[in-house]
């Protein structure tokens, strides 16, 4: 997929384990797993809102676009 | 239990019992036949006519009911939405196609074939747009589920 999560990038930034981020933005560990493989299909603005609320960042420091080769 | 799961396991009692009948039918198919034509006053002729259709739409008839309750056992088990259902759908309304063309064949020998031939295409025609409606249901399945 062109658009890919940076979420390990910015959660060890943050010094914040998987756990945690899970409880404080109301996800399942599994869904944030999926989130961090870049296996999701689509990310819900209130998640992506819950997201750089707890990582205090921009959608922009989570999310990026790379051309697929 | 809930009603969609009484309901569920009922047609799959139907079914059973519809294969039940199916395979009596098929042992006593020429005796059936044989009242038929001396109680309805039909031509002796007919009778290899019926027996072959019959005979010919029979293996048909089976895996049709064979698909029919592994659809409904993957329902009951609660995966609804899942490839093999639409698998079983697809090989429904081929085995509806293939009595469709038999019995519209031999519509030619005995005109009341016609009527079971058209039903057996609108049952195929209805069996497609359905398959078409679980793999769409599928992909939107997909879809939510990975979306976080």
């Amino acid at each position: 997929m062109a658009i890919i999560v940076n979420l390990d990038v910015m959660m060890a930034k943050r010094k914040i384990s998987s756990g945690e981020l899970a409880e404080k933005i109301g996800i399942t560990q599994a869904n944030l797993s999926i989130l961090k493989t870049n296996k999701a299909r689509a990310i819900r603005f209130s998640t992506l809102e819950s997201i750089c609320r707890v990582l205090d960042c921009q959608p922009g420091d989570i999310l990026e676009y790379k051309e697929e080769e | 239990m809930s009603a969609s799961r009484k309901s569920v396991q009922l047609t799959l009692l139907l079914t059973d019992f519809i294969i039940l009948a199916v395979a009596a039918a098929a042992v006593g198919l020429p005796w059936l036949t044989e009242w038929y034509i001396t109680s309805m006053k039909r031509p002796e002729d007919l009778r290899t006519v019926i027996l072959t259709v019959c005979y010919a739409c029979l293996p048909a008839a089976a895996a049709a009911l064979y698909s029919l309750r592994r659809l409904l056992k993957n329902i009951i088990k609660g995966e609804t939405f899942v490839k093999s259902n639409v698998r079983h759908l697809r090989l429904l309304s081929w085995y509806c196609a293939a009595v469709s063309l038999i019995t519209l064949a031999a519509g030619y020998f005995y005109l009341p074939f016609y009527i079971i031939g058209t039903a057996a295409g609108f049952f195929m025609l209805i069996l497609r747009v359905l398959k078409n409606v679980f793999r769409s249901a599928i992909e939107i399945k997909a879809e939510n589920e990975l979306t976080i």
